[in-house]
Parts: structure tokens; C-alpha cells; sequence
């Protein structure tokens, strides 16, 4: 045993003794490491902008090789599109509003108090996965047949299946941003300074949350405004369902959707990001919050 | 300020017992330390007084008045932890407001207080930086004037210094000390570390396998052990087997050498028991050519540098080894395999009458 841990030492030693000179040349190491951070990322960004350009050219074409804008006016003067985009719009807020209600305090509790859920959680997280957004749709219709019809007949019912839908995306966030702070001392340094469980919460807890809480709405949002398969089996008219429609129909049209939606959603997503960076009290940005995360 | 009791506290985890009836006083403005080595229940305790656990059994009163069933956001207790526990996404004086905010005070009394307790601990230019920007000592100090600020009737501490390094841990130490005499505030400190313990208590409060072994000022603790296990851990101790010679003045023998105790003995002539002396009271000497001197002889095996003296181990034959301090300056004379002879300060040793601990001859380990 002996033997062995004096060669485990001798190797230990050697390895310090090959990494030392090495270190010395790092600057050196440093500037080539650089270089090829800056043609990975523009590898990368080729891979997104390519299709996008390609896209954008297709869409601008005309009869004859001639090229027009007239698939964007046309699509943005429509009002079927601006009705779907904001019945999705509307349905994504509404999604993440009840999904965060819901699943904050949840996954909150169950990290403080309720340790042993957690597997139960985490399997819980994979049922969207699991179930087909058929049988959900379904398999939803059928256990509200009998429900009141300004529920069942309106989208709301489809808010009830994306907070569903997009339950696996938050809790997941939210269980690595709980991950990344002390729950345990801070709600115990809070309380003793007087707090109660709300103000906790909302005043300790929900602000160290913040990026997590963001990554996962914006994942919750992406889901919303793509989703087509259940608002098409309950007959409602989203944005995604707009989105197939004009694609089956309208070739150079579908492109130009394409971008808009593109475009809007990332817009909506700035805003998401701005309102809920400002939310939960207090005056800290998301930069700071980040910037928290990356000293820790 | 207020004084603080706990009243034949039990708590159990499943199966383990974490407190097995702990009774303990503070008085008005009081600071007693809860000493003890890691897992005897000394955060379980502290938890209790604060009301983030609930006692199977026991009360718990502040100013005579019963708490045990009040929630610890009602406590009014300042409590400071082990971990770090600053509000990450506040600023230093954010977090010493918190309670304040917590309590609805107005904002001018706010500020002025908070302002108050970032100069009580040195740290009024570090009002505007967030936990990150601070380092493990500065956190803490923060972390004692967010505590504070509340006015809290009880200061509660679990080991506030232990993440820290060696250097910030003893001026740290010395600051809660002085702001606490300053304040006046009933505090109750945890800690695992003896030398902490006795350096700032009015008293310590020796905790074992969730019992209290021994409640006494530093002095007292450190002086007068009263059981084995306060003995072994606060400070060294040698343990020397001997008989007892004339209980009445305290007379024990020790290999037909008789040595003086600090007090009569309740133990009947010829029976066999320990005698307890800290590696200070232990003097030796050189052993003469012929390798007898005046004193348990022995031989050195080792020593350790502890700055103004230097720790002797020595070898008294059969395998027991004692630990004995000399003055560093005076110590070179004192090498491995040096014959020494040990004397004993008069009445320096100490008979426990609860001895009931494990077989002899034992004595202080050799370092590691
Ligand atoms: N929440 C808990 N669940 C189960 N066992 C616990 C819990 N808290 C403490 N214990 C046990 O109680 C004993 C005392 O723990 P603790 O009070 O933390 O000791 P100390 O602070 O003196 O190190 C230990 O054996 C520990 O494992
Ligand atoms: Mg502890």
C-alpha cells in the first residue's frame, strides 16, 4: 500500500512538475485560445444566420426574379394574424403569470420542508414528455366535458394545458436557481428578523430566483407561441395554427411569417426579460443577478 | 436586555437524540458559550431558542416569559450563522435595514440606525456593497449588525467564525465581545472551539452527547473540570494512574512517589485512581548522569514549537506518554531521547470524584 501511494505521490509530483512551465507560457496560450473562441462562435452564428438569410431572400422574391415586399404587408395587414399573435400573446402571459404562481412556492416548499418529494417532482417534470399533447388535449376535453363553457369554450382551457406543457421547463430553472442559494439560512435569517413565510418569499426568495424564474418563462413563452397541436385539436385559432395555415397555403408567405414571428417573439422576449428583471421588489437588475451567479 | 432560559430541553431526530435535558440560565446581559465537540447538539439547542426547531420536551423563556410556543419570526432573537447568510441581492446596508423594513419603521429612523450599526461594526464604507463584494469576515460583521439592529431581547451565534481564517477569527472574536459589553445583550454563542469559548465568555457551558457536563467561568472550566470529558476537552490533560496515600490532605502516590492533589479526596486510602495535570503544570528537569533525578522519570520523544513554550512528549516507559510545556527559550536543552524528570506544581493536580471514564494509564496523545 505503501509502494503505491509513493507512486500516486511521484506521478502527483510529476504532473505539477509538467503543468509549471506551461502555466508560465499562458499568456501566450491565452491570445490562441481567443482566436479560437472567435471562429467557434462565428461557426455557430453562421449556423443561425444562414437559414435566416436564406429565408429572408426567398421571401422577398417576386414574380420573375423580381423582388417585392409585399408578402410582409400583406401578412401584417391582416387581421388574422394580428388576432392569433395576440390570443397567443395573451395565452403565453397568462401561462407564465399561473405557471410561476403555482410552481414557485411549490418548488420552494418541497426544497425547505419537503425534501423527499423532490424525486416525486422530478418525475412529475417528465409527464409532459411522457403524454403526447394528444392524448392531453383528449384526454383533457373529456374531464371538462362538463365543465362551464366560458372555460371550456374559451382559450383559457388552453392555459390550464400549457402551465402543464410548461411545468418541466420551470420547475427544472427553478430547482438549480434553488439549488444555487442557501434556502435553508436564508429563510431562517429572514424569519428571524421578522419575516413571515409571504414576506419571504417575495422579499428573499423571489428575488434570488429572478434568472432562474426568466429562464424558465422564456421557455414557457417560446412553448405558447409555437404550439400547435393542441390549440388545433380544440379549435382554436394561435398563432402556431396561423402560422401551419399560411404555410400550406401561401409558399413565399409562410417564409415572411416566419421572420415576423421570429422578430416578435424575440421582441416579446426583451420586454419579458425587462419586466420580470424589475419584479419582486427591490431595485436589482438581471445584469446583477448574473453577475452574482458567475462570482459565486 | 433580558434573561434567557432553557428548561430540560429534549430533542429527537428518529431515532438520535440531539439534546437529552438540557437546563441552562443566562442572566440579564450575560455571554455564555455552548462548548462542545461537533454532533453534541449544541445547534440543535441554539435552533430551539430560536424557534426554527420545536423541542420534543422542554421550555424555553426570555425575561421570565415562556416562548417555546411562539413562532421565531415573533422571537425578536438577532440571530447570526454559521453560513453565509447576507441577503445575496441586497446591499450590505440593505440587509442591516431588512428587519427594520420587516417592522414598518420609517425610513429617516431606518437610515439613521442602520448607519448607527455599520460604524459599531467598523464597516460604515461598505455600506453600498452586495455580499459578493465582501469578504467571509466583513459578511459576518454585517451579518452581526443586521442581528442587532432589530434591537433583539437575545443574540444568538452558531459558530459565526468557523468559515473563517485563523487571523480574522481571533480579532472577529474580540469585536463580538466588545460590541456585545457595549450593548449589554444576552447572548448565547456556539462554538466547538475551547479556546474561542474561554477567550470571550462570562461563562461556558460544556455540552456532550446533548447533556451539559460543566457550567463555570473560563477559569473555573479550565481550572476545575468537573467531569473526565471537560478535562480532555478543554485544554490537554495528562491522566496519571496513582493510589491514594491520605485522602483528608490530598495525598496521592504515584510509582511510590507522592505527589500533592488541589484538594481532599473523598476516596479511601489504597484505592487506585487518575490524577489530572495540564501539560503546564508538568515541570521537568534534567535527569541527573545517573539517570535518576527528583521526579517521575522519563525520557523525550518529541516536541512540539507552540511559540512562548514548547510542548514536551515524554515517554514515562511502559507506553505512556505525558505532555509537559516549557518555556520555549529554555527548551532547547530538552531533545528527543533527553532522560527527564516531571515534578508537579503543588496542588496542581486534580482528582475527579466522578471518574468513570476508560482504562488506565492514560495520558495526552502525541500530535498526529
Ligand atoms: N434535522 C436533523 N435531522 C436529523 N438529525 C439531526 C438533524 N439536526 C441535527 N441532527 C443530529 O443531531 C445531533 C446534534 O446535531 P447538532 O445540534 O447539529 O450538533 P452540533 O451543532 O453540536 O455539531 C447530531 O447527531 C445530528 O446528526
Ligand atoms: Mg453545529
Amino acid at each position: 500500500m505503501s509502494a503505491a501511494s509513493a507512486t500516486t505521490a511521484a506521478s502527483a509530483e510529476l504532473a505539477t512538475a509538467r503543468l509549471r512551465p506551461r502555466r508560465a507560457r499562458a499568456p501566450l496560450g491565452e491570445g490562441r485560445a481567443r482566436v479560437a473562441k472567435a471562429v467557434w462562435l462565428g461557426l455557430v452564428s453562421l449556423y443561425f444566420v444562414i437559414p435566416l438569410a436564406a429565408t429572408a431572400a426567398f421571401s422577398l422574391e417576386g414574380e420573375h426574379g423580381s423582388y417585392t415586399i409585399s408578402a410582409y404587408t400583406q401578412i401584417l395587414s391582416s387581421s388574422a394574424f394580428s388576432s392569433a399573435f395576440l390570443l397567443s400573446l395573451r395565452l403565453a402571459i397568462e401561462t407564465i403569470v399561473l405557471a410561476v404562481v403555482l410552481v414557485v412556492p411549490t418548488a420552494y416548499w418541497v426544497r425547505l420542508r419537503l425534501p423527499k418529494l423532490r424525486p416525486v417532482m422530478e418525475a412529475l417534470s417528465f409527464g409532459p414528455f411522457v403524454v403526447s399533447p394528444v392524448v392531453l388535449a383528449v384526454g383533457v376535453e373529456n374531464v371538462f366535458r362538463k365543465a362551464p363553457s366560458w372555460f371550456i369554450g374559451s382559450p383559457n382551457i388552453l392555459v390550464v394545458l400549457y402551465v402543464v406543457l410548461s411545468f418541466p421547463f420551470l420547475y427544472r430553472a427553478l430547482d438549480a436557481g434553488l439549488r444555487a442559494i442557501d434556502v435553508h439560512t436564508l429563510t431562517e435569517a429572514a424569519r428571524s428578523l421578522g419575516a413571515g413565510w409571504a414576506l419571504t418569499l417575495w422579499r428573499v426568495i423571489l428575488p434570488n430566483l429572478r434568472t432562474a424564474i426568466i429562464s424558465g418563462a422564456l421557455l414557457a413563452f417560446a412553448i405558447v407561441m409555437g404550439e400547435f397541436t393542441i390549440a388545433s385539436l380544440l379549435l382554436f385559432n394561435t398563432f402556431g395554427v396561423y402560422i401551419e395555415t399560411v404555410g400550406m397555403t401561401a409558399a413565399t408567405g409562410a417564409a415572411a411569417l416566419a421572420l415576423i414571428s421570429f422578430a416578435l417573439t424575440w421582441l416579446a422576449m426583451g420586454g419579458l426579460v425587462l419586466v420580470l428583471g424589475r419584479a419582486g421588489g427591490g431595485k436589482g437588475s438581471v445584469a446583477r443577478q448574473v453577475q452574482i451567479g458567475v462570482t459565486r | 436586555m433580558a434573561t434567557l432560559a432553557l428548561q430540560g430541553l429534549h430533542k429527537r431526530f428518529g431515532t438520535v437524540t440531539a439534546l437529552d435535558g438540557l437546563d441552562l440560565e443566562l442572566a440579564s446581559g450575560e455571554l455564555v458559550s455552548l462548548l462542545g465537540p461537533s454532533g453534541c447538539g449544541k445547534t440543535t439547542a441554539l435552533r430551539i431558542v430560536a424557534g426554527f426547531e420545536v423541542a420534543t420536551s422542554g421550555r424555553v423563556q426570555v425575561a421570565g416569559r415562556d416562548v417555546t410556543d411562539v413562532p421565531a419570526n415573533k422571537r425578536d432573537m438577532g440571530m447570526v450563522f454559521q453560513a453565509y447568510s447576507l441577503f445575496p441581492n441586497l446591499t450590505a446596508a440593505e440587509n442591516v435595514e431588512f428587519g427594520l423594513r420587516v417592522r414598518r419603521q420609517a425610513k429617516a429612523a431606518r437610515a439613521a440606525k442602520v448607519a448607527e450599526l455599520l460604524e459599531l461594526v467598523g464597516l460604515a464604507s461598505a455600506a453600498g456593497r452586495y455580499p459578493y463584494q465582501l469578504s467571509g469576515g466583513q459578511q459576518q460583521r454585517i451579518a452581526l449588525a443586521r442581528a442587532l439592529a432589530i434591537e433583539p431581547s437575545v443574540l444568538l451565534l452558531d459558530e459565526p467564525l468557523s468559515a473563517l481564517d485563523a487571523k480574522v477569527r481571533v480579532n472577529l472574536r474580540e469585536e463580538i465581545r466588545r460590541i456585545q459589553l457595549e450593548l449589554g445583550i444576552t447572548t448565547l454563542y456556539v462554538t466547538h472551539d475551547q479556546e474561542e469559548a474561554l477567550s470571550i465568555s462570562d461563562r461556558v457551558a460544556v455540552m456532550s452527547q446533548g447533556r451539559l457536563e460543566q457550567v463555570g467561568t473560563p477559569a473555573e472550566v479550565y481550572r476545575r473540570p468537573a467531569t473526565p470529558f471537560v478535562a480532555e476537552f478543554v485544554g490537554t490533560v495528562n491522566r496519571l494512574t496513582v493510589r491514594v496515600v491520605d485522602p483528608a490532605a490530598g495525598i496521592v502516590e504515584h510509582r511510590g512517589r507522592r505527589l500533592e492533589t488541589a484538594e481532599p479526596l473523598s476516596l479511601t486510602a489504597g484505592a487506585e485512581t487518575r490524577l489530572l495535570v495540564r501539560p503546564e503544570a508538568l515541570v521537568p528537569s534534567l535527569a541527573g548522569a545517573d539517570g535518576t533525578a527528583d521526579g517521575i522519570g522519563g525520557r523525550v520523544v518529541g516536541t512540539s514549537f507552540l511559540g512562548a513554550v514548547t510542548r514536551l512528549w515524554v515517554d514515562l516507559g511502559d507506553g505512556a506518554v505525558v505532555a509537559a510545556d516549557v518555556q520555549s527559550a529554555a527548551a532547547d536543552a530538552f531533545t528527543p531521547g533527553t532522560a527527564v524528570a516531571l515534578s508537579i506544581r503543588p496542588g496542581a493536580g486534580r482528582v475527579l470524584a466522578s471518574d468513570r471514564s476508560e482504562a488506565d494509564p492514560v495520558v495526552a496523545e502525541l500530535p498526529a
